[in-house]
């Protein structure tokens, strides 16, 4: 069955300039809907590419189902792959681009048109079978060319940026029938994007990548809540880092002194005693208001710079009064005006810690 | 700054922009005021006609029909050079022989500004776009989210009137994309010129924009500033555009003082303060995601509909749960994460749709299906 293990996978690009994969290790499980997630040119296209056997590694072993396929043919992998540009047959319609794995594994033509009905009724896709690609909108198009991959029988699926060159619209629509399939046919699937709502919102683990490494692995909810990387908490949402440092460590608490003598009380159990620290928090996480309450901690004065509308909820830029910028993330229930004056509190349950990184912040958080 | 470099701030007219390709019309009547120095958006789906209004608007295509006013100046016989307009497309297109720097201040070096000038407007627009320290890169030495916003900047200092701005974040990573979304107002902004942007992303219109026009098959259908669109959708299309929000057939059972009641199909019942439409009529009960309230287990209470939780999406700081009712109809929760966590598959849950929030629209006559297709 096909679980999936990368051993110590290298590739690199440009007579060895670029590094796309560097000593790549991963492990995907049967069954598993799992995502590589990272910016433009991370290495995460190449990763899916020696899975499939398009591009060979310079160093390491792929193993599909237990098997070493290093030397495998792409046609004898059985791995079907759907691309960002969808590459339908433009001279075939609908029915005969489903059906074409079928015919060229010599299936007949009645059981062949029986997978097609198959497919077009779990997709519910709602075409006519005999419209050529070039009638269809791209997302119904890009659902055709999984309906492909689907009737190819084959049970791992690669995804390499399936839904980018779609509308956002017809993105989000097609994310959940992604993952619907992949659960409902019982297949392995490596889905290959940059978009981090996308991977946290149908991903069973997700891998971070960042200039060929593999950053971090873990479930939506563990690498969003818990980073272990300052690049992983930058990368998946948005978040607010202020640098410190750590003054008292007392059981299951530690105290944190940010710019302007400001402190901050964390939950982070006693570390980096004396040490230079990253504090970071989520802004949905900084609650603000008009008054102190009592039940408030770490309540910290400022002033409401700027407010980007969101809908539902409000995106404001808070200047503190230590002069430090954050971001929040608020009920648009309540509305704030440029220049108002607020409390903002940052509850000590959700503040995360790092090490300061020896290369300096800015270097952590880039994404290019 | 202390003034915006523009050096003159114009308003935009369009009376009955009509624009048609063989049979298609993909502009189709606009009616459009554009105030000086507003960033107005143009947002809709694939094949609205929002590149070709902007299209038409630069002089690169002409109209079949209608009037364009710079200032109220006809500008359709005008040729594009001459409009004075700077565009950036979703494709960069930057020289590939001039560095950065000399890519950005080319403009208004030609335009004649003032050197002192020129060069602190380069420095101040290079390190808004997070690019000072490359600015003796060539564009080739960029990668493709840097080069887009060079494009960004080369626009922003050109010193026009008008900024036409085609899906100018689109090109680039999720990540980056949301990081500049929130620079690039502000920056637009400090050059005080006026405007217009085309997307297709609804958050990048709601957090950018001063008002939107939302397009459909080449017609406007509402405009308005994003928090009256977002609250007050005029139609089944528009809210479905821009808000996250789900839709139920039903039939108003009762109007009263303080509302109506309005049974869903399967009989459930909810309540709305709307009492704008008749007993018996055939109506379209529309409510956010975010307002409908969920609670696990069972709770008896007045207007609750029960449901099975049937898919759970982890979105960052929310959590989207969608429910299958009993009635055979789903409903799709958008709550905190913090709260959404303690919902697992297959929990029997309540919901209760907020009565405060339900939009109530009169069945639409193509169906309620035609009016939810966004492509």
């Amino acid at each position: 069955m096909p679980d999936v293990k990368l051993v110590n996978i290298s590739k690199r690009y440009g007579k060895g300039k670029i590094i796309a994969a560097d000593k790549v290790n991963l492990e995907i499980k049967d069954g598993e809907y799992f995502t590589i997630l990272g910016p433009s040119g991370c290495g995460k296209s190449t990763l899916l590419k020696i899975i499939a056997g398009i591009v060979k590694p310079d160093e390491g072993e792929v193993y599909v189902g237990g098997k070493l396929i290093n030397d495998i043919p792409i046609e004898e992998r059985h791995i079907a792959m759907v691309f960002q540009n969808i590459l339908l047959f433009p001279h075939m319609n609908v029915e005969e681009n489903i059906g074409y794995a079928p015919r060229v594994k010599g299936i007949e033509r009645e059981r062949r048109v029986k997978i097609v009905e198959e497919i077009v009724s779990m997709l519910k896709l709602t075409l006519r079978s005999t419209a050529f690609p070039d009638e269809l909108s791209r997302g119904a198009q890009q659902k055709v060319s999984l309906a492909r991959a689907i009737a190819s029988e084959t049970n791992l699926f690669l995804l390499d940026e399936p839904l980018s060159a779609l509308d956002s619209r017809v993105r989000l629509e097609l994310r959940y029938e992604l993952r619907r399939l992949v659960k409902e046919l019982g297949v392995t699937a490596i889905h290959v994007t940059h978009d981090q709502e996308e991977a946290m919102s149908i991903s069973d683990r997700i891998a971070i990548m960042k200039r060929g490494r593999i950053i971090e692995v873990g479930s939506p909810v563990e690498l969003y809540l818990g980073p272990r990387t300052i690049f992983t908490a930058h990368f998946l949402g948005k978040m607010n880092f202020m640098e410190g440092t750590v003054k008292e460590v007392s059981k299951g608490e530690c105290l944190v002194e940010i710019f302007g003598g400001v402190k901050i009380r964390t939950k982070v159990k006693g570390r980096f005693l004396r040490e230079r620290v990253v504090l970071a928090i989520r802004p949905e996480f900084i609650k603000l208001s008009k008054t102190i309450n009592e039940s408030d901690q770490n309540v910290i004065e400022g002033k409401i710079v700027e407010k980007f509308y969101t809908g539902s909820y409000v995106y404001y830029k808070v200047k503190l009064e230590n002069g430090i910028e954050v971001f929040t993330l608020t009920e648009a229930k309540k509305m704030y005006n440029d220049g108002d004056k607020i409390y903002a509190s940052f509850p000590p349950e959700y503040v995360i810690l790092f090490k300061y990184p020896e290369e300096g912040l800015e270097k952590q958080i880039s994404l290019e | 700054m202390e003034e915006g470099w523009c050096l003159s701030v114009i308003n935009i007219k369009l009376i009955g922009l009509t624009k048609r390709f063989g049979t298609i019309t993909a502009v189709d009547n606009i009616n459009l005021d554009i105030e000086r120095g507003e960033l107005f958006t143009i947002l809709g789906p694939t094949g609205a006609g929002k590149t070709t209004t902007l299209k038409l608007i630069a002089g690169l295509l002409k109209p079949d029909e209608g009037e364009i006013y710079f200032d109220g100046q006809l500008v359709n016989d005008v040729p594009p050079e001459e409009r004075d307009v700077g565009f950036v497309f979703q494709g960069y297109a930057l020289f590939p022989h001039m560095t950065v720097w000399e890519n950005v201040t080319y403009g208004p070096l030609v335009r004649g500004m003032d050197p002192e000038k020129v060069e602190r407007i380069g420095r101040e627009i290079l390190s808004k776009v997070h690019l000072l320290e490359r600015a003796d890169s060539y564009p080739r030495e960029l990668s493709g989210g840097m080069q887009q916003r060079v494009a960004l900047a080369r626009a922003l200092a050109s010193g026009s009137k008008l900024l036409l701005l085609d899906e100018p974040l689109s090109a680039l990573d999720a990540r980056l994309r949301e990081e500049l979304r929130f620079e690039l107002r502000n920056i637009v902004k400090e050059t005080g010129a006026t405007a217009i942007q085309v997307t297709h992303d609804k958050y990048e219109a709601l957090q950018l924009s001063d008002r939107i026009a939302i397009l459909r098959k080449g017609k406007v259908v509402q405009v308005d500033t994003p928090m009256n669109l977002f609250t007050k959708p005029n139609s089944i299309f528009v809210a479905n555009f821009i808000c996250d929000m789900n839709f139920f057939e039903g039939i108003v059972k009762k109007v009263s003082g303080e509302g109506a009641i309005i049974e869903l199909r399967g009989g459930p019942l909810v309540k709305t303060l709307d009492r704008t439409h008749r007993v018996g009529e055939r109506v379209v009960v529309a409510v956010r995601f975010e307002d409908v309230e969920i609670k696990p287990g069972e709770t008896k209470r007045p207007y609750a509909i029960y449901g099975k939780v049937e898919r759970i999406s982890f979105l960052g700081p929310f959590i989207r749960i969608e429910v299958l009712l009993d009635n055979g109809e789903e409903v799709s929760v958008k709550l905190p994460a913090t709260i959404g966590y303690k919902f697992e598959l297959g929990d029997r849950v309540t919901t209760f749709l907020k009565p405060t929030k339900i939009i109530v629209y009169s069945y639409p006559r193509a169906g309620l299906a035609e009016e939810l297709i966004v492509e």
